[in-house]
């Protein structure tokens, strides 16, 4: 038990250790840095500003699969239409998993994705910031859309974000053939408090609840744990480690993500 | 008596210590957006060399585009000296045009010089 968990940790450190290489060897470009993991903030690029963005997601260990592994990997592009609204494409989703839980363990291709944020209010000057944010994902399995409502609100050293999130999915066998229908409903709530500028730090809240066939209620999940960002020039690095606070036996006990960004 | 009691109670409970310093944490870091970067009011632009309507511009900048990377910094913690060095490198990270530059920078010396005048820091909304 003890060396699956040392195993755990040890990539978990690697990957850490890729990232903030990756980082340091990247000082010249700009970026704009996310102090969230999970939660999606009301600002967006400026205008002409291109972003490469790499997401790392890994959820492990389930009541009932301890042996549960998954890692998630994205790669995104990210750009500034104007200084209030970005698009994004994720070149490639894919993932690596595997566990007693899991059919076929290995790496598979997940989708590729469109996504925009357009941001209506500012956090800092109006009494709340707001933006809609909209994403269509096309994969070999499954395609899906996902809207969302992004509120923040900056308050000296302190910003505060809500999202409220409802994703719609259609799975099946073969590519064009989704059969199977689901829906999910979706909320993420974080505090950060910037420490220097460059040093934020905080924590998150994540609450997810599947819909069967769109006709019954899952059940709740809810994740909860602190995150950390860091920004040097033309490049951030945010960690969130999250950690289930509810009893679901299928859901992942823990799970963290990892995001560097850098401008190009 | 009571009251007290009570108090001292809640401070001695974890949860309520905690709460203590988030509420503390929280109004230390809190000045009013007034005070951290001057509105541009005729008191501000009697010390600006250019019109009202670059400094509302600049100042514009200095509250949206600049503040997506960090927190708004209040203008009054840095030197004169030390917002020349720390201006250029914000300019170019920020991405911004040639005018936009002229904008935010003029907003921000005339706002510190300002600030450096306690008649002009007594003023209300100042």
């Amino acid at each position: 038990m003890m060396r699956l968990f040392a195993m755990k940790v040890s990539t978990g450190v690697m990957i850490l250790g890729v990232l903030i290489g990756s980082a340091m060897v990247a000082d010249t470009a700009r970026a704009d840095p996310r102090r969230f993991g999970y939660s999606y903030e009301t600002t967006t690029m400026p205008k002409g500003a291109w972003e490469y963005e790499q997401w790392v997601t890994w959820k492990t260990s389930k009541a009932e699969d301890r042996n549960f592994d998954r890692i998630d990997f994205r790669h995104e592009v990210e750009y500034g239409l104007a200084d209030n609204w970005q698009v994004a494409f994720y070149l490639s989703d894919w993932r690596y998993e595997h566990g007693d839980s899991v059919e076929d363990d290995g790496t598979s291709w997940q989708n590729v994705a469109l996504e925009t944020i357009y941001s209506i209010t500012n956090p800092v000057t109006d009494p709340i910031g707001s933006a809609v944010y909209g994403e269509v994902r096309i994969g070999e399995h499954e395609v899906g859309v996902e809207g969302k409502l992004l509120l923040q609100k900056d308050i000296g050293p302190w910003s505060i974000v809500w999202n409220g999130i409802l994703e719609a999915e259609w799975e099946g066998e073969e590519f064009g053939d989704y059969d199977e229908r689901a829906g999910e409903l979706a909320q993420t709530f974080g505090v950060s408090y910037q420490i220097v500028p460059q040093l934020t730090a905080g924590f998150e809240l994540l609450h997810e609840i599947g819909i069967d066939e769109w006709e019954e209620f899952g059940d709740h999940v809810v994740y909860v744990g602190p995150n950390v960002s860091y920004r040097g020039k033309g490049w951030f690095i945010t960690v969130t480690p999250l950690f289930q606070v509810t009893d679901l036996a299928d859901e992942a006990d823990f799970e963290t993500r990892f995001l560097f960004g850098i401008e190009f | 008596m009571c009251a007290k009691r009570v108090s001292t109670n809640r401070l001695h409970h974890p949860l309520g210590a905690a709460a203590v310093v988030v509420v503390a944490l929280f109004t230390s870091g809190c000045m009013t957006l007034e005070q951290m970067a001057p509105p541009v009011t005729t008191e501000l632009t009697a010390y600006a060399q250019d019109n009202g309507q670059t400094l509302a511009e600049g100042r514009r900048i200095y509250l949206t585009t600049c503040a997506k990377c960090h927190a708004v910094e209040p203008i009054g913690r840095y030197s004169l000296a030390r917002w020349r060095r720390i201006m250029p490198d914000m300019l170019d990270e920020a991405k911004l045009t040639g005018a936009e530059a002229d904008a935010v920078t003029t907003y921000v010396m005339t706002a510190r010089r300002a600030l450096d005048n306690p008649a002009f820091n007594a003023k209300p909304g100042a």
